[in-house]
């Protein structure tokens, strides 16, 4: 039986359709601080995955773009699918590759590469109340400079200390657990929050470097700014009225570097001192 | 005939702290320029020679020709290193 769920992501409507149980238990999990009970218009964005005798095929509005022979990597490859979708297409928005969250008035944007550290201290900050954007991805609304919140459940590797640490568990609707190992963890999200309202502002860019002490830096304008921008999917949306505002947003009082071995380490300086 | 300087197109501008920056929307770089190499960034926004570009730099910091020469030469290889500028002949 072909079920529907409906999300509203990056401020785009979608649908996500599949006849695979197993699929809609995983979308329904990692997603469901997005769902929505009412489509009260058209989607934007119709996701499908169908199962055909033990086949996957993956469409994008009706448009067939993947075909698999294994219902995990088919699960896997459509949730990268989305995400990569939906921030190409954002229109009115650019999208960088870094994690945020907020509190109270005071929002912080953590900024890396791939395996810098961002999961995991998004992670450590939502257990002291800080309110999760996203672990991944800060959507920012090129017109109005709020922050798009994309409240995904966290991805835990395998391998990250956090597991022992916290006695992290996979979730019986977690699929991916058996694809590669990853946990999910539900964190509380946060609303859209507009970067120019908030009393203090933290940008960080990680660069995680085994065996190092903790150490922080301030950045420049020109530093913040190519540390920031340089990891934007869509840059050509990007208006004068969030460049200017960036500009004069970003700056040695808001913006530093950190090099940092130890992710507990660091959560804690940002939350004892950095970030009050 | 003359060499002449204009700003490509696609950049944003932003001014703080007497400091220019650039955002190049084409390739995703940022620039920033001092007072002196914004007053010429901005003398390019409209097409010039360098003659003109060095005399309207010298009305502005009051320098002595062989000083405005160096400087528009200075900013204008610059600008040209970023990709920042398009050419044309008058």
């Amino acid at each position: 039986m072909t079920k529907i769920r409906y999300y509203l992501l990056f401020d785009q409507y979608c649908s996500l359709q599949t006849n695979n149980d197993d699929a809609d238990l995983h979308f329904g999990n990692i997603y469901q601080n997005m769902e929505i009970n009412q489509q009260s218009c058209q989607p934007n964005w119709s996701f499908q995955l169908y199962d055909q005798n033990r086949l996957y095929y993956i469409f994008i509005n009706n448009c067939l773009v993947g075909e698999f022979t294994d219902i995990l990597l088919a699960i896997w490859q459509l949730d990268c699918i989305i995400v990569r979708q939906l921030v190409r297409n954002g229109s009115n928005m650019i999208a960088l590759h870094a994690g945020w969250l907020v509190k109270d008035d005071k929002l912080v944007i953590l900024a890396g590469a791939g395996n810098s550290g961002k999961s995991t201290l998004c992670y450590l900050l939502t257990r002291q109340g800080w309110l999760l954007g996203s672990d991944e991805i800060t959507a920012i609304d090129v017109e109005t400079a709020e922050l798009i919140p994309f409240p995904r459940k966290i991805l835990i590797k395998p391998d990250n200390q956090l597991v022992l640490r916290y006695k992290i568990k996979p979730e019986s609707q977690n699929l991916l657990y058996l694809f590669d190992g990853r946990f999910y963890e539900q964190c509380q999200g946060t609303k859209k929050t507009n970067m120019l309202t908030c009393n203090k502002v933290h940008f960080i860019a990680l660069d995680y470097q085994p065996l190092s002490e903790t150490a922080f830096s301030q950045l420049d304008t020109l530093s913040a700014l190519q540390s920031i921008l340089g990891s934007c999917v869509n840059i050509k949306n990007i208006s004068s009225y969030l460049f200017e505002r960036l500009v004069s947003l970003l700056g040695p009082s808001t913006a530093s570097h950190v090099i940092y071995s130890s992710a507990e380490n660091l959560a804690n300086i940002l939350i004892e001192e950095k970030l009050q | 005939m003359n060499q002449i300087y204009k700003l490509k197109e696609n950049l944003l501008l932003a001014e703080k702290d007497e400091f220019l920056y650039v955002l190049d929307v084409d390739l995703g770089r940022v620039h920033s320029f001092n007072i002196t190499a914004k007053i010429i960034f901005q003398l390019c926004m409209e097409p010039r020679t360098v003659q003109e570009i060095v005399d309207e730099y010298r009305s502005y910091f009051d320098v002595s020709v062989a000083v405005g020469w160096r400087d528009v030469n200075a900013v204008l290889k610059n600008l040209s290193q970023y990709g920042l500028l398009q050419q044309d002949t008058r």
